[in-house]
C-alpha cells in the first residue's frame, strides 16, 4: 500500500500514514469545507489496511491544535476502526498529544480515549518550543 | 452623506465592542481569512488558550452554519461545481471583559420549531450532559438533514463558558430570522 503524506495548512491537517511501518500521524488544524471530500480517500485506505491486518502492530499519533465539529465525526469513526483492529488481535496504540494549558484538547482526548476498549490509549502533554 | 453613513455604521459597531463584523454571502474562503485574522487578534490581546480556542471554534461553527443552512441564498446549478452562496451576518467582539460571537441568518419556517426546541434543550444542559449528548450524537452518526456531524450547537454550548442566547422572529411568509449570541 502506498504511503500517504499530506502537508498541513492553516485549515487542513498534516497527514503521515506509513503503512509499511504501521505508523500513522495526523495533526494541526482541521476545518475543511467538506470533510468527506478531504478525509474519505485517506480514511478508506486506512480502514482497508486495518481490517486486513493480522498479528500486526499499529501506532497512531494524533496532535490536533484544533478540529471542528464535522471533523469530530471522522475522529470518532477512526477510533472505532482502530479499536476493531485491536479487538481482532492486533496491537494498537493511540497517542493523543495536547499543548500544555489546552484543557479542551486534553478533555477531548480523554473523551475519545474512553471509547477505546481493546486499543491502548495514551495522553501526552506537549510544550511549545 | 457618505461619510455620515459609514461613520455611523462604524461608531455603532465600535460602541458595541465589535472587532470583526461581516454581513453578506459567507464563503469558505472568507471563513479561512476571518479565522486567520481572528487568530492574530487573539494573540495580540493575549487571550488565554481556552478563551482563544473557544472564540475561534465558535466563529468556525457559526460560519459553517450560515454556509450550510442559511435560507437566504443564491444558487447557480449551471456552473461546475454549482455555486451556492448563503447570506448571513456575524460579529466578534468584547464587552464587560468577555468575548462574544453573534450570528444571524434566515431559516425556513418549517425548520424553526425544531431549531428552537433543539437549542432550548441544549441551553438547559450542564457540561457533563452536553458532553454525553455530543458523544451519543457521534455514536449515532449524523442526523437526517445534517451536512456535518450534527454537534455544532453542542460544540458552541461547550465553548461558550458564559452561556448563549438565541431569538427567532418572523421575517416573511417563508422564513424566520434566527439570531444567536455566545459569550466566552
Amino acid at each position: 500500500m502506498e504511503n500517504i503524506k499530506i502537508e498541513g495548512t492553516d485549515r487542513l491537517p498534516e497527514i503521515d500514514f506509513n503503512f509499511g511501518l504501521g505508523q500513522f500521524s495526523i495533526g494541526g488544524y482541521s476545518f475543511p469545507e467538506n470533510v468527506k471530500v478531504f478525509y474519505d480517500p485517506v480514511i478508506t485506505q486506512l480502514e482497508d489496511y486495518l481490517s486486513s491486518l493480522e498479528g500486526g502492530e499499529v501506532i497512531f499519533n494524533i496532535s490536533f491544535i484544533y478540529f471542528h465539529s464535522s471533523t469530530a465525526q471522522i475522529v470518532y469513526n477512526l477510533f472505532d476502526a482502530l479499536d476493531t483492529c485491536a479487538a481482532s488481535g492486533n496491537s494498537v496504540t493511540v497517542n493523543w498529544y495536547y499543548e500544555t494549558g489546552d484543557e479542551d484538547m486534553q478533555e477531548s482526548g480523554e473523551d475519545f480515549g474512553e471509547e477505546l476498549v481493546d486499543a491502548q490509549f495514551q495522553l501526552h502533554e506537549t510544550y511549545p518550543a | 452623506m457618505l461619510i455620515d453613513k459609514i461613520t455611523s455604521l462604524r461608531d455603532h459597531l465600535r460602541m458595541d465592542g465589535v472587532s470583526f463584523c461581516f454581513t453578506g454571502f459567507m464563503t469558505e474562503e472568507l471563513l479561512s481569512g476571518i479565522a486567520q485574522s481572528l487568530k492574530k487578534k487573539l494573540e495580540l490581546e493575549k487571550a488565554d488558550v481556552t478563551t482563544s480556542r473557544g472564540v475561534f471554534s465558535i466563529v468556525i461553527e457559526m460560519s459553517q452554519n450560515i454556509i450550510r443552512y442559511s435560507a437566504e441564498h443564491e444558487t447557480s446549478a449551471s456552473e461546475n461545481p454549482a455555486i451556492d452562496l448563503r447570506y448571513g451576518v456575524m460579529a466578534v467582539g468584547q464587552t464587560d471583559g468577555n468575548y462574544f460571537v453573534s450570528c444571524g441568518n434566515l431559516v425556513r419556517k418549517e425548520d424553526a420549531e425544531r431549531l428552537s426546541e433543539n437549542l432550548s434543550h441544549i441551553q438547559g444542559l450542564d457540561k457533563k450532559a452536553l458532553k454525553a449528548l455530543y458523544k451519543q450524537t457521534l455514536r449515532d452518526g449524523p442526523p437526517k438533514g445534517s451536512k456535518g456531524a450534527g454537534v455544532g450547537f453542542v460544540e458552541i454550548a461547550l465553548r461558550a463558558t458564559q452561556g448563549f442566547e438565541f431569538e427567532i422572529q418572523d421575517s416573511d411568509d417563508a422564513n424566520v430570522f434566527f439570531a444567536l449570541k455566545a459569550i466566552i
